[in-house]
């Protein structure tokens, strides 16, 4: 599978078909690829792909440097093609300027893509979609109990940021919390300021997290980021029947309305 | 607890609708629990769910937030949009343990003093029997 992708890449740097394509090299650590941009048809033997090669690659498609480049072409997961459907949807990137190898996993793809490689490789990124039990738990507790044990995840974040940062979807130059005219999210590593910063995450991304899990993964402290967000991403589902990542032509759901919502819990 | 306790609750009327309608209670000389703190802004619309944590965040136990009716929308569909939001970031509150008691939405018109006064009744109660909020 490795020589197919390596020779089509390479087809595509030679052809001009694209000027670099981004993929996946060996890392210092042995468990963890790294992603790498290719712009020459000689380095073809660095490129790799198994089951090491976690990493999202689509947010490098926006980076100013990468995005100079002209056609980008990247080796796309599961995850990564939903990123990129998301990506396309909210008007970051055209469809034109991207050529997109998938990865088949033998999940249900979403259809943008140019051509797909059959890796016999069955795992995507590490998505965590196990936390449904979890949630449902939580959701019999009390509120106090809820609270205590979101308290007790939340004062541990030390506002690295990392979270954010490797989020696909993630993309605004200047984050709220980085704004401090008004200073909406405080900035010390305190259970005020993390509060208000994980719940903002987490809802910025309602109805756009495509659940690839690598915030969680990435947390250094080991916050389960993936709780929030996928509570939300059923209850978009449940309210608006709508899941990210497979239509770029519809409106994100939190961006429209219907007349007819659901207005119960109004007074 | 304090049997005494009055919360304190922020109250965001939208300029076309709620706030007129609290002017208009205010006119008729009608009477209300005086918990509430009003900011007024320019439609539900306006309003980051940011704005709902720092209610909690700077020690109010509770928020109200009041618009135009579906369909008087001063900007058409603000309200709409609103409305989506909330219904999200209600669930989103609640999950992570904030009482949906401190939590409320209204609609209330220009012309609906007297609602407004059962509104605002009507939550301060229910904060009131939650007592003060601890939690930041
Ligand atoms: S799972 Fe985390 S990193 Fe992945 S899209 Fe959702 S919020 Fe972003
Ligand atoms: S990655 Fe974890 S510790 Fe860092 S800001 Fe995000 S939640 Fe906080």
């Amino acid at each position: 599978m490795i020589d197919k992708l390596r020779q089509r890449v390479k087809e595509l740097l030679e052809s001009k078909a694209i000027s670099v394509f981004i993929g996946y090299e060996k890392g210092d650590n042995p468990q963890l690829a790294r992603p790498i941009m290719i712009t020459s048809p000689d380095e073809m033997d660095k490129l790799i792909y198994d089951d090491t090669c976690i990493v999202m690659l689509s947010k490098y498609l926006l980076k100013p440097e990468v995005k100079a480049l002209g056609r980008r072409g990247i080796v796309a997961s599961y995850s990564n093609l939903r990123a990129i459907t998301g990506l396309i949807q909210e008007h970051q990137i055209t469809r034109e300027e991207v050529y997109i190898i998938a990865i088949s996993t033998g999940e249900r793809l979403p259809e943008y893509y140019d051509e797909v490689i059959d890796t016999g490789c069955k795992t995507d990124n590490p998505r965590l979609t196990t936390q449904d039990e979890t949630i449902a738990k939580l959701l019999k507790k009390s509120p106090a109990e809820r609270w205590d044990f979101w308290r007790k995840e939340l004062e541990k974040c030390i506002k690295c940021y990392a979270c954010r940062q490797i989020c696909p979807l993630c993309y605004c130059n200047r984050c709220i919390a980085d704004k401090n005219q008004p200073q909406w999210i405080l900035t010390s590593p305190h259970l005020k300021g993390n509060f208000a910063w994980n719940v903002i995450r987490a809802y910025h991304l309602a109805g756009r997290c495509i659940d690839c899990g690598e915030c969680e993964r990435a947390c250094p402290v080991n916050i389960p980021l993936m709780l929030l967000n996928k509570m939300l991403y059923n209850n978009i589902k449940t309210n608006f029947g709508y899941e990210v990542g497979f239509n770029p032509n519809v409106p994100p759901p939190l961006a429209t309305y219907h007349p007819e919502d659901k207005e119960n819990f109004i007074i | 607890m304090n049997n005494n306790f009055e919360p304190k609750i922020i109250a965001f009327l939208c300029n076309w609708c709620s706030y007129a309608g609290a002017d208009l209670a205010g006119t008729s000389r009608l009477k209300y629990a005086p918990n509430i703190r009003v900011i007024k802004v320019p439609c539900t619309g306006r309003l980051d769910p940011v704005m709902l944590l720092k209610v909690f965040e700077t020690g109010a136990d509770g928020v109200l937030v009041s618009g135009c009716h579906p369909n008087d929308c001063h900007y058409r569909s603000g309200n709409f949009l609103a409305r989506r939001r909330w219904m999200v970031f209600k669930d989103m509150l609640e999950f992570v343990g904030i009482e949906p008691g401190r939590i409320h939405f209204s609609w209330v018109s220009a012309a609906e003093g007297a609602k407004f006064v059962e509104v605002v009744n009507k939550v301060t109660d229910e904060v009131r029997k939650l007592g003060t909020f601890k939690g930041l």
